[in-house]
């Protein structure tokens, strides 16, 4: 019996969630305003994406001060990483002969 | 090809395209190659216009206008840029290490510029030919970290300094267009380039999903 193909992750399914965390893969650490250019989202949007990347583990978000002025940055933490290179390698596997 | 492959093959190519976005999206700040390269252009057959018609005295002033020009122009503009970036989301690694090309080229150069004729290696109407030593150097290291153009552009000024060594008497009016314009025109490719990124979203075809 030939073995099951392993699921596509269902957090990475979802496009707009896959351009961050593409983004983050070159990045490693980006501010939400740049983020929110480099992702082509509104901000609502991106913010819940977001939440459910880092709930997933994928993302981890922290929130400063700088100049008394608030400042969130993204940053992909290894989990994530590791999930976006499953992903890929699934896609590709796909792709390639679609199983 | 079936649907999941078709769908996969999607998503790669998305993929692919957003990376490349992201790390393209740089503001290498080429104005101060077309500016210096204006004023190179206007420059250095003025000194040599000078040098042959014998109006020595003009050489200095003009030098200490074209150097304040270039430099009040460089920090004006930095100052705005530090305030208000012009790309949202830019990749400010390539930014940065072109920013260590032009500051140290630009270093050696005014060192050099001081040190070679002082010792006696060059005379001083032959200073130009260092800068355009210099300017190649630079516009080739440029090219290696941000775009073609400048590869192309650190040839064309290396040529041109190649003759402006073999024609000494001339070298500011051979040297002024080829930096002049070996300057401006990938200053300006990569000006453009900017403003196209600026008026372009990044990615928007993700936002409504």
């Amino acid at each position: 019996m030939p073995a099951t193909p392993e699921p596509f992750d269902a957090v990475l399914l979802s496009q707009a969630r896959l351009g961050i965390i593409t983004v983050l893969m070159a990045r490693e650490e980006v501010c939400f305003s740049d983020l929110r250019a480099l992702a082509g989202l509104t901000q609502g949007n991106l913010g819940s994406h977001l939440q459910q990347l880092e709930e997933a583990g994928y993302v981890a978000i922290r929130k400063e001060f700088l100049d008394r002025k608030p400042r969130t940055t993204v940053r992909i933490t290894a989990r994530g990483r590791r999930a976006f290179l499953a992903h890929v390698a699934r896609l590709n596997a796909v792709a390639q002969d679609g199983s | 090809m079936n649907g999941s492959q078709d769908s996969a093959a999607r998503d790669l190519e998305y993929i692919r395209r957003m990376l490349e976005r992201t790390q393209q999206r740089i503001d290498p700040h080429a104005f101060h190659f077309v500016h210096w390269g204006a004023i190179v252009l206007v420059w250095y057959p003025l000194m040599n216009y000078f040098e042959e018609s014998g109006q020595l005295a003009w050489r200095l002033p003009v030098s200490i206008v074209a150097i304040a020009l270039g430099t009040l122009l460089s920090f004006a503009r930095e100052i705005r840029l530090s305030r208000a970036p012009r790309l949202a989301g830019e990749n400010t690694y390539i930014g940065r290490q072109v920013g260590i090309i032009v500051a140290g080229c630009i270093g050696a150069g005014v060192v050099l510029s001081g040190f070679a004729p002082a010792t006696g290696f060059v005379d001083g109407p032959e200073v130009p030919v260092i800068w355009g030593l210099v300017y190649s150097a630079l516009a080739f290291m440029t090219g290696v970290v941000y775009t073609r153009e400048f590869l192309v552009s650190g040839v064309v000024i290396f040529a041109g300094t190649l003759l402006a060594m073999a024609i000494q008497q001339y070298n500011g009016f051979i040297l002024g267009p080829f930096m002049g314009l070996g300057m401006i025109i990938p200053g300006l490719v990569a000006e453009r380039r900017v403003t196209k990124m600026q008026e372009a979203p990044v990615a928007g075809d993700t936002g409504t999903v």
